[in-house]
């Protein structure tokens, strides 16, 4: 018998594996190597739902900070493991819901201030299909917060009726509700985008490449 | 026009947004800044410390007159059964939990075998004869623990723990979770001591029995590649890749798999570090390697979360760097198959409708297979990013 591996270094931080189940129950007990392992699994995802409702917005990794400190600090309250994502889902959508109501705030307490432009981030698409981009979320923008997340979620993001009402904790009858609104909303006022008008009532397609 | 028109131009965002996928740089650091929010130690006002303990005080005075009672017998039980100082305990498909009377726990994974030795009021002695085993020792009973795993020891004050046996590949993984603990053995030079959270894997050149060492032969399988010289070189560099890979410094993580035998290495790996294996090898630029690692990752843990990952990577390795569309499909479809709810499943979607299309290109008997997929697409996701290549497929 040898000497086996017995180098200063052959001790490493912990990783986690396992499934659902197995992740919630360690992020319960803390285990050291869980955090890492939800956001490995779930960050794509996250990321995806706060770009849909936000937009291009240089905000967005901070969101999706926020998102996963905030569903470490609130597991136990999780009480099915097998719908983590879904419940990630939203939290993610009232992180980007506060993020709304507090620039909205924002806006109506500096209404004698400078104007203050939201950074975006830059996408590699073509320059129309940036402006274009830029014109919906502006409308969006003029939207309230709960109408212009259902238009995200369901429009955007594609996300199912029943999906999407749960993801901000509604039922479907009020979801039907805030999407017919937010879609009457948009209308109203994308008809004095002539890029946008364009795109809805001629059919007019983008191209995205660059 | 309203609702129909506004899907559409929905769809169309979404597709301009789906390039808005943070650089691998900008992911890495966001994951390591919230990773560092995650542990950071917790700051506690002396005012707080103050109250905290003595409500603990109160506590443990209007528990003390019950658990002096509880003290006074010594056993415990497996399962729901009383267990007995001796006997070998073996699972077979499902877990068996062990209660010890002082309050720590033994929870002993399936296709284990493990035996209490010893049990006294000054010592526990706990044998792991194969598999796995998690422990939750408690502090303060004045009884010192020790998990034996083949010719390794792990002694224990209170902590939680686990020890994975594997007498075939003579390997030991001890998983450390909270406390403390000392790992010695006739194959470690000096005893180890070990603090939360770390893990240390062990492996022993020669088997310490003959008949283990038989075993071991026999298990072999005869298709596979022949071991690298030295199981104690394959552990090293384990340790030494990964943590390159980890820095980010992908061509020197592989460069030393590939030293200690790339193969034996994936022959030992965990799930989760074949999985890092197959990515560092990808960003090193190595397709046929990375293919290797995840293979190897599906063939060993095939209905582990890593495997699922490992599926999606293969098929974008075929995609992006081989062109080789059908085999991409073939993952992608695999990915969809097995993994209805996972977290790729949109992207797996996409990526497969893309090898279609491209198929389509070169391949006019492909296209049935084109359409089925559209339409099954559509049927799911009716207004999904994808459902506009979804109807140009189903339009050719």
């Amino acid at each position: 018998m040898s000497l086996a591996r017995n180098t200063p270094n052959n001790v490493e931080p912990l990783r986690f594996s396992g499934d659902d189940h197995a992740l919630v129950a360690a992020l319960r007990l803390r285990h050291p190597g869980a955090a890492a392992a939800l956001w490995d699994r779930y960050a794509q995802g996250v990321h995806r739902t706060i770009t849909r409702t936000l937009g291009p917005d240089a905000e967005a990794p901070d969101l999706l900070q926020e998102t996963f400190i905030h569903a470490l600090a609130d597991i136990r309250s999780l009480d099915d493991p097998s719908r983590l994502g879904p419940w990630l889902t939203t939290i993610a959508v009232f992180t980007a819901r506060a993020c709304l109501r507090r620039r909205a705030r924002r806006k109506w307490l500096s209404v004698f201030s400078p104007v203050q432009v939201q950074p975006t981030v830059a996408l590699p698409v073509a320059d129309d299909v940036r402006q274009a981009l830029q014109e919906v979320y502006a409308v969006l923008n003029t939207m309230p917060a709960d109408e212009r997340l259902a238009f995200a979620l369901r429009l955007i993001d594609g996300l199912p009726l029943a999906e999407a009402a749960a993801s901000m904790k509604v039922s479907l009858a009020t979801f039907k509700r805030r999407l017919a609104k937010a879609e009457a909303r948009f209308l109203a006022v994308a008809h004095k985008s002539p890029r946008l008008r364009a795109f809805i009532e001629e059919g007019e397609r983008w191209e995205l490449k660059a | 026009m309203g609702t129909e028109s506004l899907k559409q131009l929905g769809g169309a965002v979404n597709d301009a947004m789906a390039r808005a996928v943070p650089s691998e740089e900008a992911a890495r650091a966001g994951r390591a800044a919230f990773l560092r929010q995650v542990h950071r130690p917790v700051r506690r006002s002396p005012a707080f410390v103050l109250v905290g303990a003595a409500a603990t005080v109160v506590v443990l005075a209007l528990a003390w007159m019950p658990l002096r009672r509880a003290r006074t017998t010594v056993g415990f039980v497996a399962g729901e059964v009383p267990g007995e100082v001796g006997a070998l305990l073996e699972t077979q498909a499902r877990p068996l939990p062990l209660r010890f009377d002082e309050g720590s726990r033994i929870e002993l994974d399936p296709r284990s075998q493990l035996r209490v030795a010893e049990f006294g009021k000054t010592k526990a002695r706990v044998q792991l004869h194969r598999g796995h085993a998690a422990l939750a020792i408690q502090k303060g009973k004045g009884r010192a623990w020790a998990v034996e795993a083949g010719p390794f020891a792990v002694n224990v004050t209170g902590t939680r723990f686990s020890v994975d046996w594997q007498p075939e590949q003579q390997r030991m993984e001890v998983v450390l979770v909270e406390g403390s603990v000392t790992v010695t053995g006739t194959c470690l030079k000096d005893a180890r001591k070990m603090v939360a959270p770390q893990r240390l894997v062990a492996l022993c050149d020669e088997a310490p029995v003959a008949f283990e060492a038989a075993k071991a032969a026999a298990t072999r399988t005869p298709e596979s590649e022949p071991m690298p010289a030295s199981p104690k070189r394959v552990a090293m560099a384990n340790n030494l890749w990964w943590q390159l890979a980890k820095a980010g410094r992908y061509q020197e993580a592989l460069a030393h798999a590939k030293a200690a035998g790339f193969v034996g290495l994936c022959r030992t790996a965990s799930a989760a570090e074949l999985l890092d294996l197959g990515d560092a090898a990808r960003l090193a630029g190595d397709v046929t390697a990375a293919e290797q690692a995840l293979g190897i990752l599906n063939k060993r843990f095939p209905h582990s979360p890593q495997s699922a990952l490992a599926t999606f990577h293969l098929g974008r390795l075929a995609f992006d760097q081989n062109q080789n569309y059908e085999a991409a499909a073939l993952h992608f479809t695999r990915y969809l198959a097995d993994n209805p709810q996972g977290a790729l499943v949109g992207d797996a979607w996409g990526r497969l409708l893309q090898a279609r299309q491209r198929m389509s290109l070169t391949d006019s008997g492909s296209q049935a297979a084109a359409h089925d997929d559209a339409r099954a697409y559509l049927a799911r996701f009716p207004n999904g990013p994808y459902a506009g290549l979804a109807r140009r497929l189903l339009s050719q």
